[in-house]
């Protein structure tokens, strides 16, 4: 039954079709995730990934295809375990654009539901941006992602599984309200209990309440390491 | 030079991948389960579909036929030649006699300061014609033995925990192991 949901998931996915005027832009987005376990229930997550652009424009018009650097994002968060299942986040971003230095404090709750054949993660956080020249940034966001291994019961070394992140992003700025949506279907593989790495498509939609739709496709890859 | 940072982590991973040892379970074709296998499976004559599983460890390869049958998950484990080990049915708690359900108990609330039990099997072990007519009757002459499997979540001074307890026929309590958790980082970042 998960893979089945997982593969109506892409259906919904290829099936969206976008608006005249729309815009889009497709670009590569590669992450470096690094886990330290500390004392007792406590936990750090470095993070790095960087936006390249590859092609942008608007749906039925010429597109520009032309390679331009993005942004890096520099995460750290500290966690702590409460329960079995249940962590606490908070943590901060250095997001580096081309000519600006983007501030933003993270707070996060994230649950794990265990079943026989898969696992499913409800992450619920908040987080608040800071620009120079903006005012301040407000987010709202729900992220389900469920985890199902190809190969038997659970995911061992060497083996494939499929992982899709959907997320809802609510966002107040200077009393602006938009909503963002996330659709990321990966494929992941897992070199050990400590070393895994996801690829796939990252597609978001924003700015479709009360204007043209902004959709964003990146080609994704994410690696995950842990030190115990 | 930033791919080539990335070439780097991602090729030292890979020579690290080739150097541990798997302990591993993937689900196999029924064709692929042994035959002496098969054919027990097949004379309970259960009404879900049965999925087979091998499981490896450093020590052992077993080979396990999952199914559910009459609202109830059975777990059957063969070695690798096709001979059985054991039959685990998933049941409720109140289906365990209530002297051995209260000595459990006892033993649980002394070990945690509050626990909570997640799952139970019965574990059957015997002969394989007293097993088979054991499953298909539910009752049978000849012997076999009775286990409790349990999983538990429990509080104590390390937090809460997972683990897995065998307590024999009486409720005396036979093995208590710590279960690890799959690392949930890929699911929260």
């Amino acid at each position: 039954m998960p893979k089945k949901l997982f593969f109506i998931f892409l259906l919904i996915l290829a099936g969206t079709k976008p608006r005249a005027q729309d815009r889009y832009l497709v670009g590569l987005m590669p992450s470096v995730n690094l886990n330290a376990r500390l004392a007792g229930d406590w936990r750090l997550n470095f993070r790095m990934e960087s936006r390249q652009l590859l092609r942008e424009g608007i749906f039925g018009a010429p597109t520009k295809g032309r390679y331009r650097y993005d942004l890096t994002d520099f995460i750290a968060l500290g966690s702590r375990r409460i329960g079995l299942n249940n962590s606490l986040a908070v943590g901060y971003l250095l997001r580096v654009e081309q000519d600006e230095i983007v501030h933003r404090l993270i707070q996060q709750f994230t649950m794990v539901q265990r079943f026989p054949a898969f696992r499913i993660a409800h992450r619920i956080s908040t987080d608040q941006t800071f620009r120079s020249d903006e005012a301040t940034e407000y987010r709202l966001r729900y992220r389900l992602t469920p985890e199902i291994p190809l190969n038997g019961q659970s995911i061992d070394p060497g083996e494939f599984y499929l992982k899709v992140n959907h997320e809802y992003l609510q966002s107040l700025q200077e009393g602006e309200y938009d909503l963002e949506i996330r659709m990321v279907p990966l494929l992941g593989y897992e070199f050990s209990k400590n070393n895994k790495l996801e690829g796939g498509l990252d597609y978001r939609i924003n700015s479709f309440i009360s204007g043209n739709a902004r959709n964003s496709f990146w080609i994704c890859l994410h690696w995950f390491f842990s030190i115990d | 030079m930033r791919y080539a940072v990335l070439f780097c982590f991602l090729a030292g991973s890979l020579s690290a991948a080739g150097q541990t040892k798997l302990e591993r379970e993937y689900r196999i074709r029924t064709e692929a389960a042994p035959e002496a296998a098969r054919a027990f499976v097949s004379a309970l004559s259960f009404e879900g579909r049965v999925r087979w599983y091998v499981e490896e460890s450093l020590e052992e390869t077993s080979v396990e036929a999952k199914t559910k049958h009459q609202g109830q998950y059975y777990s059957i484990e063969f070695d690798s030649s096709g001979r059985l080990q054991d039959i685990e049915v998933e049941i409720s708690r109140e289906a365990i006699p209530l002297e051995t359900r209260s000595k459990i108990t006892t033993h649980l609330d002394s070990l945690f300061s509050k626990n909570t039990i997640s799952k139970i099997q019965i574990q059957y072990t015997g002969n394989e014609t007293t097993l088979q007519e054991l499953i298909k009757n539910g009752n049978t002459p000849g012997a076999y033995a009775v286990k409790y499997e349990l999983i538990v979540k429990g509080s104590g001074k390390n937090g809460k925990r997972l683990y897995e307890f065998l307590f024999s026929e009486t409720g005396l309590p036979e093995k208590m192991s710590l279960i690890v958790l799959r690392n949930t980082d890929n699911l929260e970042y």
